[in-house]
């Protein structure tokens, strides 16, 4: 439990550190860019997220539950 | 005659200058109410800014449509000691072969200025599901269909702040499951950063199929999970992301009709703990190229439960955009993890039967390698760095375990903007 907790902590609060830096709106074209989420479009996710959840130990962490709501899941 | 003409010249411009003035003066009004000041502004007879007059309310429309057919086709080498469908040897592993045809439906509606809803409806046909067994014993599991609904209601309360009613249902064969949950997004720092906070809960109701074919009646189990995430941009083209999410589980969460073998020939159904509590962190780092119009994705997880599982797994991506109507994105994705504490792929004869056991070999250690590649053509006018193009796209992920199961999934999407 508490290395849970010493990662949890240091998740949140090493990204806080350079959040000093201001992009102004203006200059958001790139990072507004979908092709800056990792997961690509919502229906993709969700495909590979039932190829992931039901043929390993391991899932969460993508804002949805770890297991519950199918049979075939873990 | 002649002398009066004068007169009746004058009386008539005299009356059509009484009778013209009060148009005069509402034209007067009119103009004044209209006016506009030096920036631009709506401004009264004394001026005063007036306010925007309200856009009319268009009332329920549909913004985004978007669908994707997916196959998945599974099998393994030498397959799952979970499974009783294979070898006549019952102690070897068995197949775990198996179809899945996956097509789904993805909608954005928008019920007025700040409230819209994303729904998804996804549907599961499984053929020869054999790997779940049960076709030994029954063909009850030969064709599963599965349904669910995912509704997503979210309210804008101002320009940064987010509320998010989630619920939904799934409905298959051997389940029942309602899903309920609350979401708040805050946008932080001028836009610069985002912080998300999510609750859900997840209700089964689950029929307890045995690997003998015996069901004695339906059981439940609950889900209950809470999220949180922030993202940050480091610069114009630099966002990093980091997540936690903590799920708990209650009730039966074994697969009902998977079975371990026994030392001397038996078998035996999976038993596990009737509670399950489940931490993931994720961390992330998305960086655009401007100049050759690449973009990368690195995303590291790392998963701990108190069944004994360990797992880390780290993927990339690359997307490139040729010209402005394509893109191609390839990723990779690699997996590992130790098996749950109770894994056995035989039980010893007199082994407690009131203790924990599964041979399910999803739960076994293992890596997994991944790899995918998407092309997808923008086929409107927008261009490609818009986030609403529509288009059309094609997808293969080949996905391999190192004790022997393999997937590939081939899907073709379409998706437009309204």
């Amino acid at each position: 439990m508490r290395t849970v907790c010493v990662v949890l902590g240091l998740a949140f609060v090493l990204p806080a550190l350079p959040s000093c830096v201001i992009v102004p709106r203006y200059a958001r074209e790139w990072v507004a860019d979908p092709a800056m989420d990792s997961s690509g479009d919502a229906l993709a996710q969700r495909s590979l997220r039932k190829l992931h959840g039901t043929r390993e130990a391991a899932s969460g962490g993508d804002g949805l539950s770890a297991g519950g709501g199918c049979a075939c899941g873990q | 005659m002649r002398r009066g003409l004068p007169h009746r010249l004058i009386a008539s411009v005299l009356l059509a200058v009484l009778a013209a003035h009060p148009v005069a003066a509402a034209q007067d009004t009119v103009r004044v109410t209209t006016d506009t000041d030096l920036d631009g502004d709506r401004v009264d007879a004394s001026g005063a800014e007036i306010a925007d007059d309200p856009p009319p309310d268009p009332g329920w429309m549909l913004e985004r449509f978007a669908t994707r057919f997916a196959i998945f086709q599974q099998d393994s080498a030498p397959g799952g000691f979970q499974s009783q469908a294979g070898p006549a040897d019952r102690h070897r592993p068995g197949s775990e072969q198996a179809w899945i045809l996956q097509p789904i439906l993805y909608a954005r509606i928008r019920q007025d200025e700040r409230v819209h809803h994303d729904v998804y409806i996804p549907v599961d046909v499984v053929t020869a599901a054999s790997a779940d067994a049960l076709d030994v014993v029954s063909s009850a599991s030969r064709e599963n269909e599965a349904v669910s609904l995912d509704v997503y209601s979210t309210y804008e309360s101002d320009a940064d702040t987010r509320y998010t009613l989630h619920w939904g249902g799934h409905i298959e064969e051997p389940l029942r499951s309602a899903t309920l949950g609350y979401a708040v997004s805050r946008d932080l720092a001028d836009d610069n950063a985002v912080f998300s906070l999510s609750f859900d809960g997840i209700v089964d109701f689950v029929d307890q199929v045995q690997f003998t074919g015996y069901d004695p009646g339906q059981t439940g189990r609950f889900t209950g999970t809470v999220n949180a995430s922030l993202s940050q941009l480091l610069s114009p083209t630099t966002i990093v992301a980091v997540a936690y999410g903590l799920t708990g589980q209650a009730g039966l969460l074994q697969t009902p009709w998977n079975s371990v073998p026994i030392e001397g020939g038996d078998r035996v159904g999976d038993l596990f703990p009737h509670t399950r509590m489940r931490h993931a962190f994720v961390g992330r780092l998305a960086q655009a190229i401007p100049d050759s119009r690449t973009f990368f994705n690195a995303q590291y997880r790392l998963y701990v439960d108190d069944f004994g599982v360990i797992a880390h797994t780290p993927e990339a991506s690359v997307t490139q955009y040729l010209g402005d109507d394509f893109s191609m994105r390839l990723s990779y994705r690699f997996h590992t993890q130790n098996a749950a504490r109770f894994w056995t792929s035989l039980l010893p004869a007199g082994y407690d039967f009131q203790l924990p056991r599964t041979s399910d070999s999803d739960l076994a250690a293992l890596s997994a390698h991944e790899i995918g590649g998407v092309l997808r053509w923008y086929y409107d006018h927008s261009g490609a760095l818009t986030a609403r193009s529509s288009y059309l796209e094609a997808s293969y992920y080949h996905y391999e375990r190192t004790n022997g199961l393999y997937v590939n999934l081939i899907s073709l999407g379409w998706g437009i903007t309204l």
